[in-house]
């Protein structure tokens, strides 16, 4: 056939080419680098896109499990995470992502992982040999009553919000003053009761800790990394094609069909309605974390006008190409053939799965003991 | 018969105890197998619910049961002489397609897109290859057939999607196809190739196509017959030439009537006795009645007019803009660019003044960069090179940009973008409540605002039920209420019917009275002749030309380089100035009319 270097479509289309057609339909067109996917864009002949879908879903799944199991609390494992986090990077290498696009999705997980290291440091004080900080934070207790420092939280908080009407860097500065204040000078405070409240917290930066967090981060980095890798190489028509092959009833698969149709249009309104807020000055004047949300919602005004418009122009539209609920499709270049390369995909993801359900290696015990 | 419609009522169920009005009334209409048939007349006279009545999804989708249908439907449409009904509308017989190119493209490829109607018919897979190339073919895209299964619908311009839209059909070889405005959304390069190819169905396939259209000139080049609907009512078939005759009927219906009819309905001059629709047409009955005589034109009256004609009626006089152009601009551009961060250049160092009172129009085809620019204007995008300056302040500043909307005004092409609330009041207040305008100025200038566009009335309706021109009319008045010193209106007449756009027009004509500068983003190069004071063409995210209507329309290489024709008045006037070159270029109707003395014979 010829679609050299093309996607991998069902052979069984290729017997009798009518004549007169040009047999090129399924090669990419010509200067075109990359196609667009659900979301975004990949290379045109990306190695990992050639994979058929199931097994590409299979692989992220088996090794996102591998992932989960190799960032264990009980028996953390550095040395299996970072070899399946360089697997995770080596699939995102071959999927065929813009590299800009790639860079700036990993750059806006950065501060979600390094939220969750600060958090597991601070919420999970793990002991180990060694104790490389121990400061408590919290007695466990909500004491009630009266103190300077609230008084002096409360001023910053409201002034910095008169000032410019805007909370959160007021809230954190008022934290800090009152903090340091609190620690150094000895300022009156007037206790009227104590109530037990959730457990004490101490931050506890142990060797352990630090292992199981920076094994955490790893493990949740790759299974991001795969995610985006999946969603970024896939194409409706290869998720209808496996949809088929997996004998999904027909309904539901031109459901979805039609819903990442909605959905690609949905997008581009959305992109146009949030630049009519920004015409309607939003930005001019600070806002506060309530006036923002209800920004957001009142998208949702012109967004569902627009949809339920749209939706009774693509019922039209569908009825006239004669579709009638429950009537049957003929399959046509969607479905893949299942490949030897699919068959390697899927025996690694289910060695990927016995790693994550079976014994488990460690690797990082190994390597330690090794060494 | 190819179409018969006998009789046929037809109103739509609702979710009340009150019945809706009748949006078809007693339709009998019968079109010829091969006919190419035009439909016309206002918004919401009930244009589409007719297409959707031939194509069988009325009644058929509206899930009434037997015992409710003769509450909406009456009388009977057939088909080749078999009534329309569920099992045909399955069959496709007929095929539709739809004004917006996006909601009729179903699938995320263009190959899959022209197979869909076929998969579904179960054909077998060689044939269905076959005909999606083939209607390719037909439609011109055959270049567009290598990686065909790669194209996403964000890869074709508007026009090509809506060849495919046609190509999808022709496919499925339908008896008859209907086009429901099929034009409107498109630019004018977009436009030319649907009517190329509807022409090419027509000659080469003779099909019966029913064509639902507002342009006057594509009805009279392509129609052998052409229906005027009025309120759920058929008023007038004719054809072109009778149908364009009735000046009354049309008159009173809002009909969007071309400019060579309406000067001669002006004038009173006329083609073999009924207005022209063609140059050539116009030529004829225009060209013969102005014999230069020395520096005198001779009318068919005998009297003569001076060649200084009075021609200075109207807002384009080139004198008014370089009256303006003394002043300092209001905005500045220097050496713009803008890149998407897929890497396209949409600007691409662009130079451009706009001066204080004057209303300019920013012309090209689409992706040329126009909307970009307007976007950075506001302050929504921020250049990657270059100077911009509004009122005198550097948009380099992020705080000059957040602040942008007091001063620019931008009003969406599609008004439903831009209406965030479900009261008419609460709309045109939104924008106030964000500059921090307070509590009694608000209402003060909520109330301006809609008695400015005329929709006081409707203070506390809510915008999702208003028409489509009052939403329209109502997106200017939540910019207006703003108070900006410089409006920028992106295509302010697309879809919109005759009596809509002189409104809105109207409306925004007052403003730029008022002090205001506008840019308009348009394709409508009549609005441009009759509205605009200066022009600017951009193509490929470069300016291509700046300068007057005028001198627009008489440069041919601008011309052919940004795909813009002038407007028929201006192209009469053009070809009558190779005959007769001291006639004056004239740019509008109403410039015709003064120019040949308007109701003179």
């Amino acid at each position: 056939m010829g679609n050299s270097q093309g996607m991998a479509i069902s052979e069984s289309n290729d017997a009798d080419y009518p004549e007169g057609v040009p047999q090129n339909f399924l090669t990419p067109p010509p200067g075109r680098r990359y196609v667009r996917s659900f979301l975004f864009s990949r290379h045109v002949n990306a190695p990992f896109a050639r994979v058929h879908l199931v097994a590409r879903t299979v692989l992220v799944l088996c090794l996102s499990g591998a992932l989960l199991r190799s960032i264990s609390t009980t028996q953390p494992d550095l040395a299996g995470a970072a070899i399946l986090f360089m697997g995770a990077l080596l699939i995102l290498a071959l999927s065929g992502v813009r590299p800009g696009i790639a860079r700036l999705y990993f750059l806006l997980t950065l501060p979600a992982l390094l939220a969750l290291f600060i958090t597991w440091i601070v919420f999970n004080p793990v002991p180990g040999k060694v104790t490389l900080l121990q400061f408590p934070i919290y007695a466990g207790q909500l004491v009630i009553g009266l103190a300077t420092w609230q008084a002096i939280l409360v001023v910053i908080v409201a002034a910095y919000f008169l000032w410019t009407r805007k909370l959160f860097l007021g809230i954190i500065v008022g934290i800090a003053v009152a903090f340091a204040l609190a620690h150094w000078i000895p300022l009156p405070a007037w206790n009227i009761t104590q109530v037990a409240f959730f457990h004490p917290l101490t931050l506890l930066v142990s060797d352990q800790g630090l292992l199981i967090a920076v094994t955490k981060v790893i493990g949740y980095a790759g299974m991001i990394i795969v995610t985006i890798a999946l969603v970024m190489t896939a194409r409706d028509v290869e998720l209808i094609g496996a949809l088929r092959q997996l004998h999904c009833p027909q309904p539901a698969i031109f459901f979805l069909s039609t819903v990442f149709r909605s959905l690609d249009l949905a997008l581009s309104d959305y992109e146009i309605i949030r630049q009519a807020q920004l015409a309607r000055a939003i930005a001019v004047r600070p806002r506060s974390f309530f006036r923002r949300l209800r920004d957001i919602a009142s998208i949702a005004v012109p967004l569902v006008a627009i949809m339920i418009r749209r939706s009774s122009e693509i019922g039209d539209a569908l009825l006239a190409r004669g579709y009638t609920l429950g009537r049957p499709m003929k399959e046509f270049y969607e479905s893949s053939p299942w490949r030897l390369v699919d068959w390697a995909v899927l025996v690694s993801g289910f060695f990927l799965l016995y790693l994550a359900l079976g014994p488990h290696p460690d690797l990082t015990t190994l390597l330690w003991k090794g060494i | 018969m190819s179409i018969a419609i006998d009789g046929l009522w037809w109103r739509y169920p609702t979710f009340s105890v009150d019945s809706s009005p009748w949006v078809l009334r007693g339709i009998d209409l019968k079109v010829k197998p091969g006919e190419c048939f035009g439909i016309t007349g206002p918004s919401g006279a009930g244009k589409t619910t007719l297409c959707r009545a031939m194509l069988g999804a009325i009644p058929y989708s509206s899930r009434l049961t037997p015992e409710q249908l003769p509450q909406h439907i009456r009388g009977a449409i057939t088909l080749s002489g078999e009534p329309v009904s569920a099992r045909m509308l399955a069959a496709n017989h007929v095929g539709m397609v739809l004004q917006d190119p996006e909601n009729q493209f179903l699938r995320m490829s263009l190959l899959h897109e022209l197979a869909l109607g076929l998969q579904i018919q179960g054909l077998p897979t060689n044939e269905i290859l076959k005909r999606a190339y083939e209607s390719l073919s037909w439609v011109g895209l055959e270049q567009l057939w290598q990686g065909a299964a790669y194209l996403h619908p964000a890869d074709l311009s508007g026009g090509e999607k809506q060849r495919v839209a046609i190509a999808a059909f022709l496919a499925m070889r339908p008896q008859v196809l209907i086009l429901d405005e099929p034009t409107s959304d498109l630019d004018p390069l977009g436009k030319r190739e649907v009517i190329e190819t509807i022409a090419r169905l027509r000659k080469d396939y003779h099909m019966t196509i029913i064509l639902v259209e507002q342009d006057p000139e594509i009805l009279a080049a392509f129609c052998d017959r052409i229906a005027l609907l009025y309120e759920g009512r058929i008023e007038l078939v004719a054809p072109p030439h009778d149908f364009y005759a009735e000046h009354d009927l049309l008159e009173r219906c809002g009909a969007s009537v071309g400019e060579l009819t309406r000067i001669s309905w002006l004038t009173g001059y006329t083609y073999k006795g009924y207005p022209p629709l063609t140059l050539e047409e116009g030529e004829i009955a225009f060209g013969g009645l102005v014999h230069p005589v020395g520096a005198q034109f001779v009318a068919p009256d005998g009297s003569s007019d001076n060649l200084s004609l009075p021609v200075t009626v109207t807002t384009c006089d080139p004198s008014l803009s370089r009256g303006m152009q003394k002043q300092e601009p209001v905005i500045m551009i220097e050496d713009v660019w803008y890149s998407y961060e897929d890497g396209t250049k949409a600007l691409q160092g662009v130079d451009l003044r706009l001066y204080p009172g004057e209303m300019l129009a920013l012309l090209g085809p689409n992706g040329g960069g126009k909307s970009t620019l307007a976007k950075i204007l506001t302050g929504i995008y921020r250049p990657s090179r270059g100077r911009v300056l509004v009122q005198g302040r550097d948009l380099a500043s992020r705080s000059v940009r957040a602040h942008l909307p007091a001063s620019v005004g931008y009003i969406f092409q599609n008004p439903d973008h831009q209406l965030f609330h479900r009261k008419v009041s609460e709309e045109v207040e939104y924008g106030l409540i964000n500059l921090g305008i307070e509590a009694t100025q608000r209402t003060k200038a909520v109330k301006r605002a809609l008695e400015a566009v005329g929709l006081a009335q409707y203070t506390n309706e809510d915008p999702l039920f208003l028409g489509k021109g009052q939403r329209q009319r109502l997106a200017v008045a939540a910019v207006l209420a703003m108070e900006p010193e410089i409006l920028i209106v992106d295509e302010p007449t697309t879809g919109q019917d005759y009596r809509m756009v002189k409104g809105i027009m109207a409306l925004l004509s007052d403003l730029q009275q008022q002090g205001k500068t506008i840019l308009v983003i348009t394709h409508d190069m009549s609005l441009v002749a009759e509205y605009c004071q200066r022009v600017v063409t951009f193509r490929d995210g470069k300016r291509v030309f700046t300068g007057t209507p005028t001198e627009l329309f008489q440069n041919e290489e601008v011309l052919s380089r940004t795909g813009l024709r002038p407007p028929p008045a201006a192209a009469l006037s053009d070809r009558l100035r190779a005959k007769y070159p001291d006639v004056p270029f004239l740019l509008t109707v109403e410039q015709w009319g003064r120019f040949m003395g308007a109701g003179r014979p």
